[in-house]
């Protein structure tokens, strides 16, 4: 266990990644909280919906099973595990993500639709705006190269603002991009990177928002891919409408990530490089990336 | 993709709420899940993502092929 976990995340042994009061969000069908409520699911049979727990700290697929029964089961809603009272959900049915086991390893993915609309998103959530630096991690698996930019994550602040977590294809290779919108006087940037991102395979993908002195990174697992040291005067950015996992917005089209999602981590605030190399790490071993 | 298309709002919502009445959703009041379907806004129209359930609904006469044209660029660093 990392140094990180035992001393700044307050790991217990048998969670893994206890919450850290940066780690801001967290959401995933696994249990990442002693705390944390379970996720809702609805099944394809007759659309009724339950709460699905855990085995220990993992979803629990044999109750998953037994509900779905020849069917499949789809994610209506899941708690942010460092703020239960706040929800991440899918009223649409046709956007609900799918649930399907042995994605990471044994462990669950969130599959899009084939209507290319999915999305699950939180429409109040409240950004900490001294932060002024903003990480998100995600686990991933690629399924196609269409839409040629789709958004694993987006933030959208305010009226335009935007922190936006992107795949792009390029010359028909997928590659990291990391775009921000800042409204005002400074510049929207964007960046792609240069390494093809196979379909099919495990990522840890990794993006980093400074909005002090203007860097844009990414990592693919453990590696720097982007490093954007682009110009940026310090921006204050403002309070956050919407968090989208999986769109560009709610039901999208065009822009819906084509693969499945692990999880999502949200963290505010400056991270040492032990501190993300810890992060990754726990990440990468836990959906066997 | 195919999709339904509308040219104004109220229509749109009708034939969701169509659709709704026809699969039975929302199941109750308490389910995250309250619609089968939402409309898309596009250029000049408005888009229900059509499938087998949709059609069975809304029949086919309205059915259009979706291109990237029928949309607003989702990303406004694209101009």
């Amino acid at each position: 266990m990392s140094n990180y976990y035992r001393t700044i995340l307050n790991v217990q042994t048998v969670i893994p990644v206890n919450i850290y009061a940066n780690l801001k969000v967290v959401l995933s069908l696994d249990k990442f909280n002693t705390a944390a409520d379970p996720s809702t699911v609805r099944r394809s049979s007759d659309d009724a919906e339950t709460s699905i727990g855990y085995v220990t700290d993992v979803f629990d697929v044999s109750a998953f099973d037994t509900f779905i029964g020849a069917g499949s089961g789809f994610l209506a809603a899941y708690k942010n595990q460092n703020n239960l009272a706040q929800t991440f959900s899918q009223t649409t049915l046709t956007r609900q993500y799918e649930i399907q086991k042995n994605i990471f390893g044994t462990r669950v993915g969130l599959k899009g639709t084939t209507a290319g609309l999915t999305s699950i998103q939180n429409t109040a959530f409240t950004l900490t705006t001294t932060a002024q630096h903003y990480y998100f991690f995600v686990p991933v698996v690629i399924d196609g190269l269409a839409p040629t930019r789709m958004y694993p994550c987006v933030v959208t602040i305010g009226t335009g603002t935007r922190m936006l977590c992107a795949i792009r294809t390029v010359s028909g290779n997928a590659r990291m991009e990391i775009l921000q919108n800042i409204t005002g006087s400074l510049a929207d940037r964007i960046t792609t990177g240069t390494t093809n991102l196979a379909t099919g395979t495990k990522y840890l993908l990794t993006y980093y928002f400074n909005y002090q002195s203007g860097i844009m990174q990414t990592y693919i697992n453990k590696t720097l891919e982007i490093n954007d040291t682009g110009a940026l005067s310090s921006a204050t950015i403002g309070q956050v409408d919407t968090f989208t996992v999986g769109n560009f917005t709610n039901g999208r089209a065009n822009e819906a990530f084509n693969g499945k999602i692990g999880f999502v981590g949200y963290n505010e605030g400056v991270l040492t490089a032990g501190q993300l190399s810890d992060i990754q790490d726990d990440l990468i071993a836990k959906y066997s990336i | 993709m195919e999709a339904h298309r509308y040219q104004n709002i109220n229509d749109a919502l009708n034939a969701i709420s169509l659709i709704n009445q026809s699969q039975g959703i929302p199941k109750s009041e308490k389910s995250v899940t309250q619609s089968y379907t939402d409309f898309i806004e596009g250029v000049d129209s408005y888009f229900i993502m059509a499938d087998d359930v949709t059609k069975s609904v809304l029949g086919v006469d309205n059915l259009v092929t979706l291109t990237e044209n029928d949309f607003e660029k989702g990303n406004p660093l694209e101009i």
